[in-house]
């Protein structure tokens, strides 16, 4: 039952997945352009100046990718099974109701994990040959909260379209929206370096949040 | 049952997470509305007056006067404080020839003339720990920016910017130099200009693991390492590089209580500043110095101190202690029991930090909950009474969240 499922979310994703593994790739590619094209034009001496005094992050263009995949994915997947009243049809399978929903977010998250670490590792490994250990660590510091934007805005476009009213979907909108500011206030390198594991948290509770609607769409609130 | 269970656990997560979303938003919200400029009076020590004479201003005005209430015109003013004015007073051709016995003109002035800022945000923030160290001595106007960059943990490493690789050379030469000093790693603080456009280059200033200061600079390709010999009981906690075109100091030294040290190029001799120890993490100090006097802004909160000390001796002269005059207080602000702040005017770090305000919001507190009471009065008890008493500790945020998720709660 659970490859049925992971199978029929793929079959409903499939092409947003690609489209955001594409947009990754190319979003890479420019990067690594632009910044090779900023060392044969100004030289690393300059770049290292620009890191050093001006405090500023090289690769600001990815910060709102995972955002804008996370609530991308999050629509694909969840807005079809409200408007094609699937949702109603998966909830009457015979498995608990939450194992089906916990396999359909389950199968979203790591796709978007997947993609995420991908994309991670690739911008880390080629930070890693052009500067030292330290900016690698800054780096990811930097990154780090914006990823976590993406998999956060996921859990909660699932909150918000899994929810059965329209008043309370507005009311889930408007507590989502600075909870992902949260994620994005700066691009400042390692601003987030003292609140990792507060970011973490709030990232596994918000994970919670989409059982909240389905216990309301099974109660027909 | 199991559903009604999980779900009050799970609505009991999310009316928190409101409450704190709120609790940021609402009062930063309000703050945006709100908020005004800062007004203090800007003061001066005059070296012709010996007294402070200052700015102050009014609400669509401002007007100049001494300390002991006189009025002065522009013209008066720019000849009270001709350190400052300068440039005016030599344009308008009443720049004086001598100020306190001393023969002055505009290149001594310009010369002796720099102005300081530290801000608590500069000194805590995320840095990356490499530094480009230049070279002192270049025989050249500009400076230019090396090809390397160093860290120094246990040991000192330079890493060469292009291939990204340790200058094992380099690093071999400079670890010498820094243990034959008597260094010990690892470094608590590396403090330079790390920049090219610097009047001129005295290298980095290192305070190591037995907080002993050390200066580190490179000439003519070798490296230059001395112990600065701090007295032991002082305990450092920063130090400021500083290049002003006089050359007469290295920076500026703060203890472990906040107390301000100049350290000077002669014999790295420390002179104490005659002003009290600051709060490092909440105060800003401005030092505008001229060949008399410095004066030593000390802003903390709603309040700024001038200090006037003696350019020599940097003893205590006088000061004069002035409050915001545009703190506008609004009754609506004590509706709000604490306030949640992600980012701070004293650091450039993302993290919450909790302000409360208890005492006076209590009594919002407890008309929030009469007012919830009231709304649900038909609800059963026992519905009620978690709500009320998460009310009656966030107050405004509590009643909103309750408000929100009601058919939940209920």
């Amino acid at each position: 039952m659970f490859k049925s499922v992971l199978y029929k979310e793929w079959i409903k994703t499939k092409w947003y997945v690609i489209g955001i593994c594409v947009v990754s790739i190319l979003l890479h590619a420019y990067m690594f352009m632009k910044l090779g094209r900023s060392i044969r034009f100004a030289g690393m001496v300059h770049l290292w100046d620009v890191i050093i005094n001006k405090d500023q992050f090289i690769f600001r263009e990815i910060k709102l990718f995972p955002l804008i995949s996370g609530i991308v994915l999050g629509i694909a997947q969840f807005v079809p099974e409200i408007y094609q009243k699937r949702l109603k049809l998966a909830l009457h399978l015979p498995l608990p109701s939450f194992r089906i929903i916990s396999w359909n977010v389950l199968y979203g998250a790591i796709t978007l994990a997947l993609v995420y670490v991908i994309s991670i590792a690739i911008l880390i490994t080629y930070i890693r040959l052009y500067f030292a250990i330290e900016f690698v660590e800054s780096a990811f510091l930097t990154i780090l909260p914006w990823y976590l934007a993406g998999i956060v805005s996921y859990f909660l476009v699932a909150w918000i379209c899994l929810e059965p009213r329209w008043n309370r979907r507005i009311i889930n909108t408007i507590i989502s929206i600075p909870i992902l500011c949260t994620y994005m206030i700066t691009a400042l390198p390692a601003a987030y370096s003292s609140c990792v594991i507060l970011i973490l948290s709030i990232a596994i509770v918000v994970m919670f949040f989409v059982y909240i609607s389905v216990i309301r769409f099974k109660d027909g609130k | 049952m199991v559903n009604s269970k999980i779900m009050k656990k799970l609505i009991v997560i999310v009316v928190f997470m409101t409450t704190m979303i709120l609790s940021w938003i609402l009062p930063d919200l309000y703050k945006t509305a709100t908020d005004e400029a800062p007004e203090y009076p800007l003061s001066f020590y005059s070296s012709v007056a010996d007294k402070f004479c200052s700015f102050v201003f009014t609400d669509d005005d401002f007007y100049r006067t001494d300390v002991d209430g006189n009025r002065f015109t522009q013209q008066q003013f720019d000849s009270l404080l001709p350190m400052i004015y300068t440039n005016q007073l030599v344009y308008d051709g009443k720049m004086p020839k001598k100020v306190r016995g001393v023969d002055v003109d505009l290149q001594k002035i310009r010369i002796s003339n720099f102005s300081y800022r530290y801000k608590p945000k500069a000194y805590q923030k995320p840095s990356i720990k490499l530094y480009p160290l230049f070279e002192s001595m270049s025989a050249r106007v500009d400076l230019s920016t090396p090809d390397d960059v160093f860290r120094i943990s246990d040991k000192i490493e330079f890493i060469d910017i292009e291939s990204n690789t340790v200058n094992s050379e380099k690093s071999v030469q400079y670890n010498k130099a820094l243990y034959n000093s008597g260094f010990s790693g690892p470094a608590k603080r590396i403090a330079g200009i790390p920049s090219a456009r610097k009047n001129y280059d005295e290298g980095y200033f290192i305070i190591d693991s037995n907080n002993a200061l050390f200066h580190m600079k490179c000439v003519n390709g070798k490296p230059f390492i001395r112990n600065v010999n701090i007295d032991k009981s002082i305990n450092i906690e920063c130090f400021e590089a500083t290049d002003y075109p006089n050359r007469e100091s290295y920076g500026f030294l703060f203890d472990s209580s906040g107390q301000m040290y100049v350290l000077t190029t002669e014999g790295y001799n420390l002179q104490k500043l005659g002003i009290p120890p600051i709060d490092m993490k909440n105060t800003v100090v401005t030092v505008m110095a001229n060949m008399f006097f410095w004066n030593v802004m000390v802003k903390v909160n709603n309040s700024k101190t001038t200090y006037a000390i003696d350019a020599r001796t940097k003893k205590y002269v006088d000061s004069i202690e002035s409050i915001n005059a545009n703190i506008v207080y609004h009754w609506i602000e004590n509706i709000f029991p604490f306030i949640i702040k992600l980012t701070s005017n004293n650091d450039e770090y993302i993290k919450p930090r909790f302000m409360t305000n208890y005492p006076v919001a209590f009594l919002f507190n407890i008309f929030f909950v009469l007012t919830y009471l009231c709304i649900f009065r038909r609800n059963r008890l026992s519905n009620k009474i978690l709500p009320s008493l998460w009310i009656c500790i966030t107050g405004i945020y509590g009643f909103i969240a309750c408000l929100l998720f009601k058919s939940d709660i209920n």
